[in-house]
This record gives C-alpha cells, sequence and structure tokens, in this order.
C-alpha cells in the first residue's frame, strides 16, 4: 500500500486558502474559444446550453472524477513507471500540470483504437496459450 | 488544531464508534472536541450518544447551512455529550448531493463558484470552528460522495478503522484509490494518522494482514462486540458503559479504554498538541475539572 503519504494532512483551515480556490470557476472557459461557437452566437437563448457543449470536458468539469466513473486499476510496476514517464513528458509538451487520471483515461481511449497491439501484450502475458 | 476523518470503505468496522471513543478521550484529556457526523443512515453517531430525536423535525440543521439556508446560528445546531461537542445528524442528509447540486446551479447562473466538495469547510471556517475547539472530528458514511468530499475536504487528515480480514485489506486499497483521486480532484493533501484495525483475534492470516498495512498502527483494538453493543444499547461512549453500566470492571475492557486514551495521545502528538490534563490510560473515573 502506498499513495497517500504517513501523518497529517495539510492544514484545512490555513489561511492561505480561499475555500472556493479549489473547484475550477467557470471563468476559466475563455480560452476555449472553438470555431463552432462564432456560428451560433447570433441565437441567444439557445447560447448557454450550447456553449456547454462546446467547453472541453477540461474546463467544464468541477474536478477531474465529474462524469467519470470510478475504476480501479492495478499495474505492474514496469507500467507505473512508464505511465510516470508519459506524465512527465505530456508536463513538459503541455507546459502545465496533467492530470493522471485524464492521461490513463487517454491512454485507455487509444488503446481502444490499437486492438491488435493489445493483443500482442495479451499474448505476452499468456493469452491464446493451449496446454495440451 | 487536530483534525481528522474516521473513514474506511467497508462497513461495520467499528469507524463510528471509533470515532465517539476517540472524542471522549480527547475531551477526557482536556480538549475540547467538535464531532460532525455525516451519515444520512440512521444508526449513526448521533444515535449512538442519544441526539438523533430531531433528526426527521423540520429544524434547522447542518445540510442548511451547507446550502446557505440557515435557521439560525451554527451553534445552536450544538449538543454536548460527554464533554464531545456534536452537530446532530438530520435527514436532510439523504438529499445533501440533490441540494448542494441546487445550489450550485443556482449560483453559476448567478455568476459565482460554488465548491460543492468545500461546503462544511466553508460552515466550520465562517464558525470560527479552528479558535473554538482543539479538534475536530468528521464521521462520513462508507460510501463516496458530497459526505465523504466534504469531510475529507474539511479535515485533509485519516484515521482508517480497519478490519484485518481479506475485506478490510480490500477496503483499504480501495481507498487508496479513491483518496488519490480526490486528492487530484481537489488539489488538496490527504494524510494517514493512524490505522487502527478493530476486532482483531489475533489470527496468523489477521497478523499477515497487518503486517502489510504501510500505516502507523498506535493501537490494535481487539474483538469487544459485547463492550460496542452494550455502548449502542445504553447510548454512551465505551468510557460511561464501563464506568456506570458494568456492574463490576473487567480488565481486557479497561485496557481497550486505555488503547483510546493512548490512541487520542497519539493523534494530539502527529500535529504538536498536548493534553492539559491527560488520564492515566484507561482510568475510568478520571474527571476533566471545566471551568
Amino acid at each position: 500500500m502506498t499513495g497517500m503519504k504517513k501523518g497529517a494532512g495539510e492544514d484545512p483551515f490555513a489561511d492561505d486558502q480561499p475555500v472556493d480556490s479549489t473547484e475550477p470557476s467557470t471563468d476559466q472557459t475563455e480560452a476555449t474559444e472553438t470555431p463552432e461557437e462564432t456560428d451560433t452566437q447570433q441565437e441567444p437563448d439557445t447560447q448557454s446550453s450550447r456553449q456547454q457543449l462546446q467547453i472541453p470536458y477540461k474546463f467544464r468539469r468541477d474536478g477531474v472524477q465529474d462524469g467519470r466513473d470510478r475504476v480501479p486499476l492495478f499495474l505492474q510496476k514496469e507500467t507505473k513507471v512508464a505511465e510516470r514517464d508519459a506524465l512527465r513528458e505530456f508536463e513538459d509538451r503541455f507546459e502545465e500540470n496533467v492530470s493522471l487520471t485524464d492521461l490513463r483515461e487517454a491512454l485507455v481511449k487509444v488503446g481502444l483504437q490499437h486492438l491488435d497491439e493489445a493483443e500482442d501484450c495479451l499474448e505476452e502475458w499468456g493469452y491464446g496459450m493451449t496446454f495440451d | 488544531m487536530l483534525t481528522y476523518s474516521t473513514y474506511s470503505e467497508a462497513g461495520g468496522v467499528g469507524k463510528t464508534t471509533t470515532a465517539a471513543n476517540l472524542a471522549v478521550a480527547h475531551a477526557r484529556a482536556g480538549l475540547k472536541p467538535l464531532v460532525v457526523p455525516l451519515d444520512p443512515q440512521d444508526g449513526d453517531l448521533s444515535r449512538l450518544f442519544g441526539v438523533d430525536e430531531q433528526r426527521t423535525d423540520s429544524v434547522d440543521n447542518l445540510v442548511r447551512h451547507m446550502i446557505r439556508r440557515p435557521n439560525g446560528g451554527f451553534t445552536d445546531l450544538i449538543r454536548t455529550v460527554e464533554g464531545v461537542d456534536i452537530v446532530p445528524e438530520h435527514n436532510m442528509l439523504s438529499d445533501l448531493a440533490e441540494f448542494l447540486q441546487r445550489e450550485k446551479d443556482q449560483a453559476e447562473a448567478m455568476g459565482e463558484a460554488f465548491g460543492m466538495h468545500a461546503q462544511l469547510l466553508r460552515v466550520l471556517r465562517e464558525a470560527g470552528v479552528p479558535e473554538k475547539y482543539d479538534v475536530l472530528i468528521c464521521d462520513p458514511p462508507a460510501t463516496e460522495g458530497p459526505h465523504l468530499y466534504n469531510a475529507i475536504h474539511a479535515t485533509r487528515s485519516l484515521v482508517i478503522p480497519v478490519e484485518p480480514s481479506a475485506k478490510g485489506r480490500a477496503a483499504v486499497e480501495g481507498l487508496e484509490a479513491l483518496v488519490a483521486g480526490f486528492e487530484e480532484q481537489l488539489n488538496i493533501d490527504v494524510g494517514v494518522l493512524a490505522a487502527v484495525p478493530t476486532g482483531f483475534k489475533n489470527t496468523r492470516d489477521q497478523r499477515t494482514i497487518l503486517d502489510e498495512i504501510d500505516y502507523p498502527i498506535p493501537e490494535i483494538i481487539s474483538e469487544r462486540a459485547s463492550l460496542m453493543e452494550g455502548c449502542w444499547m445504553e447510548q454512551c461512549s465505551a468510557f460511561e458503559y464501563v464506568r456506570d453500566h458494568r456492574s463490576r470492571r473487567r480488565d481486557y475492557e479497561l485496557e481497550t479504554l486505555a488503547q483510546f486514551d493512548r490512541l487520542a495521545r497519539h493523534l494530539e502528538a502527529e500535529v504538536g498538541i498536548e493534553a492539559p490534563n491527560p488520564p492515566e490510560p484507561g482510568d475510568v473515573d478520571h474527571e476533566v475539572l471545566t471551568v
């Protein structure tokens, strides 16, 4: 068991933490305009619902778990290390923090488009072997 | 201030009795604890301390404060039992998620931000809890949701009762995944003050499971079904039960009380708090003089 640190967590009542700062507010969406958005701006009464759809997931949610089902993930050590390296790599590319949860789902999504390679991996682990 | 949530994903491992007895142990030593239980179901900490009689009435309660619609002051919510201040649970907790979501939608329509998981922290902060109390204990339900999230957000530290069984082990592993996700989601730092094995019968399997727990285990609480059931029956802590409801004192039960005392001292020491009047561990007749 690893992950959570031993001992006390941070002080929840520390002064430098405004209560609402931990959840992104909706005004962060300004950086996320998409081309379609300008096309539909003439219809003011439907704008808010449309806008909702066009804001990328990362900015729309309250936290990384929003809109996701929780799936426990068990990784072999070398996979975990490779995942950590990939996280660092993406953080360099985007020059911002990348959420591990986002990375994991992205890896799963891409993996789903590459079932042949996934098959190779499963075969390495012994799938398809028969012992007659 | 010492703040923690008692949490375990598995039910029936003694989460609520651990929270209740630790709260009394802190109070016995002269500290002022506030307990905020958040269980939407009956049979909860308020029930254990006998302060749940208004949970179905339309009285002011914590949920109203969390959605910024209080019907009175925060201090009016508080009941004091065995030196412990408690915010009793109320049936509105069953619909907490819905209430919070509605308030959030409303706030966002007005262009405000409303952190659904930070509301308990806000209420406690606005009520001056850190200035008035030495210890804050939250007792959230075992299920994932806004009750648990608000509790962890308001305390940031955990005390994990663990049943030393395969089920208990799975629960601790599940908790790892849950809290890691929560840390990331809300960008807070959560620590584990202690794992508290309960119902220990000292079998080899149990010892193996305990060896695998990577958190500090200051005390291992043995199986004390009769003592704990007695507490529920008489609606009091184990300390009061042994003092007032046992016709004779049993050494093994006194030892369990001593463990709660020592565990409380351990948790206090973890954040640098020194209790002003700590009892000899397990001394049921110890009294705290309050002004």
